[in-house]
């Protein structure tokens, strides 16, 4: 007799995705011509198939393989330019603590972005025949895994993977192609974003992005170039509109722990969640009611779009549990006064004794406009925020009995956390 | 044509007939493309193998006995082809899971139910290939354990074996999920 996970087993390959419709198109045509040919046409066929099996592989080759000059041995993290490409970068080698980041584009990038941060104003604009590749790293890995499994540079675009990241696509209105490749490479993680202008680029376009690739850089080897942090300087593009935010999310809420107890966590991007490296943050700071057991124990949360627990997938930016938390018009810091530093980066999570209720304000600048509606969640609803992603948050914590500042916690961009707690929290 | 019986399609795509063929690729290929998507877990594979496995099946509609019911000869076909461009391209495990856009999912998942078979897919994505494979040909594929090990080139008991060591991971994997939940 079935068990009840053989049952879900059976139900969840109906969440499996559909083809896009131009596959379904492209194998429709090639189902109807397959079907009207001839065993007699064998010899002509096969012809045919060995003559596009050639025209395919000169293709494949023109798009893959790179004429582009590799890297020569370098040190550091980042791009070593290809003509006519700016990059823009952390430069040093990364550590979980500092991650680092590396920005590659055929466009100019925009100055409202930076060299730690995801691009989006350069993205929001880019052309069809742009390229932007992003590549973040969290410093060394112990050992390569099924997720970040070792690869050797040059990457090649074509191990890379259509990816719509948790669900965000930077461009509704005019989709992006975005790819994404993980490595392990020298030792090191490797998260590749590839965003083209368009979601079917060009095969010069794609060779355009490879020969760039191939001038990544990441760690060791002799030092006979250096990556430099800005290997060219910024320029504004002409006739480029600055990006700006598409909303902010400003609301404070009083909540109701259980157990007199208010837990605060801050996890940086990239972060290695509860059960180890299947599920890392994708940046996030969140107040919950401090038991692990009970899956509505979160009170109040901010995260980069993608932000899960090892159960839930939620689809981002900002939540307030409907059923422990009420809106309120108290007014509450969003500053570290009365919270000793320095801040804590890594992931932390300290819990707050509280005498009965906590004032949680959350504040988000979104790239997208939003709306605050109701969601579903694990066993109950959840109030939130839905499109991301977040170019900035602050949740700030305060006990409602005594007024004092328990916490704070600071989200960028690019899923980094600053954390201030009070020494009422351990 | 659409409600004519996969036979009676098929003999007349065999006859030339395009309204005949095309009716019977809109019959299967959502399913052909799933079966694809399923063993590869990534859209490029998925969208190359169920492409390679409709144009031979449409190729050798000549051959086919339509005494036989023709789902399950093109399943075994995608199978068959999803493998070996997993094979060919060195990577057994994908990470594309093809999530659906945000606002359709807020919109039409946002379910206990659906968060729950959500987490089942995660923790199936999760599992090593090899388990992975077994449960995706037994679950989602409705394949029997001797077809499976027919297919995978293994003894029945390995693929067995493996079977039960999957949803016992599988198991522990959710109810940790469970727990650890925020």
């Amino acid at each position: 007799m079935p068990s009840e996970l053989e049952r879900l087993l059976r139900e969840a390959r109906e969440t499996l995705p559909e083809p896009d419709p131009a596959v379904t198109r492209r194998a429709r045509e090639s189902a109807l011509d397959a079907g009207r040919r001839r065993p007699r046409r064998l010899p002509l066929t096969v012809g045919v198939a060995l003559l596009g099996a050639c025209a395919l592989g000169v293709l494949l080759g023109a798009t893959t393989v790179s004429s582009g000059r590799a890297a020569p041995a370098a040190v550091g993290f980042g791009f070593l330019p290809e003509p006519g490409w700016n990059v823009l970068q952390t430069g040093r080698l990364p550590t979980s603590a500092r991650p680092a980041l590396a920005i590659g584009a055929n466009v100019l990038l925009s100055p409202e972005d930076g060299a730690d941060e995801l691009p989006y104003a350069t993205l929001l604009a880019l052309p069809p025949r742009g390229v932007v590749i992003v590549v973040g790293s969290i410093g060394p890995r112990d050992k390569p895994d099924a997720v970040f499994p070792k690869r050797r540079l040059p990457l090649r675009l074509r191990d890379a993977a259509p990816q719509i990241d948790w669900g965000v696509q930077v461009r509704p209105a005019r989709p992006l192609g975005q790819y994404q490749l993980r490595a392990t490479v020298n030792g090191q993680t490797v998260d590749v974003q590839i965003y083209f202008g368009t979601e079917q680029p060009r095969p010069d376009v794609i060779a355009a992005a490879q020969r760039q690739l191939d001038r990544l850089v990441v760690g060791v080897g002799s030092p006979l170039e250096r990556v430099v942090e800005r290997a060219q300087p910024l320029r504004r593009p002409a006739n480029t509109a600055a990006g700006t935010a598409g909303s902010v999310i400003d609301r404070t809420f009083l909540c109701t722990p259980s157990y007199g107890r208010a837990t605060v966590v801050s996890s940086p991007r990239g972060t290695p969640e509860v059960l180890g490296a299947r599920f890392t943050s994708s940046g996030y700071g969140r107040v919950s009611s401090g038991s692990n057991a009970d899956p509505l124990s979160d009170l109040v949360a901010v995260a980069q779009p993608g932000f899960r627990n090892s159960a839930t997938r939620f689809p981002g930016s900002v939540y307030a549990s409907a059923r422990r938390c009420v809106a309120s018009r108290a007014a509450v810091s969003l500053t570290r006064t009365g919270l000793p530093g320095p801040s804590v980066t890594f992931r932390t999570q300290d819990d707050c004794t509280v005498r009965a209720k906590v004032l949680v304000r959350v504040r988000v600048i979104l790239a997208r406009s939003a709306t605050w509606r109701r969601l579903g969640g694990p066993g109950g609803v959840y109030n939130g925020a839905v499109p991301g992603p977040v170019v900035e948050a602050e949740l700030a914590m305060k006990d409602s009995s005594t007024g004092r500042p328990l916490a704070l916690v600071k989200l960028t961009r690019t899923g980094q956390t600053q954390l201030w707690t009070s020494p009422q929290c351990v | 044509m659409q409600r004519h019986p996969d036979r009676e399609l098929i003999v007349l795509a065999r006859k030339g007939s395009r309204d005949a063929a095309g009716a019977l690729f809109d019959r299967y290929w959502l399913f052909a493309w799933r079966a694809a998507y399923a063993v590869t877990m990534n859209r490029t594979l998925a969208d190359d193998a169920a492409q390679e496995a409709i144009q031979r099946a449409f190729g050798n509609l000549g051959r086919f006995d339509t005494t036989r019911p023709f789902g399950p000869w093109l399943k075994r076909i995608t199978i068959n082809c999803a493998v070996d461009e997993l094979r060919r391209n060195g990577r057994p495990t994908g990470f594309d899971v093809g999530l659906p856009p945000l606002e359709e999912w807020a919109a039409r998942d946002a379910s206990e139910e659906g968060l729950e078979l959500w987490a089942v897919v995660d923790a199936v994505v999760a599992l090593p290939p090899a388990k992975r494979a077994v449960l995706v040909l037994r679950y989602w594929l409705d394949l029997p354990l001797e077809e499976i090990a027919g297919l995978l080139g293994l003894p029945v008991g390995t693929v067995a074996s493996r079977h039960s060591r999957a949803l016992a991971e599988l198991r522990v994997s959710l109810s940790e999920e469970q727990h650890n939940a925020i």
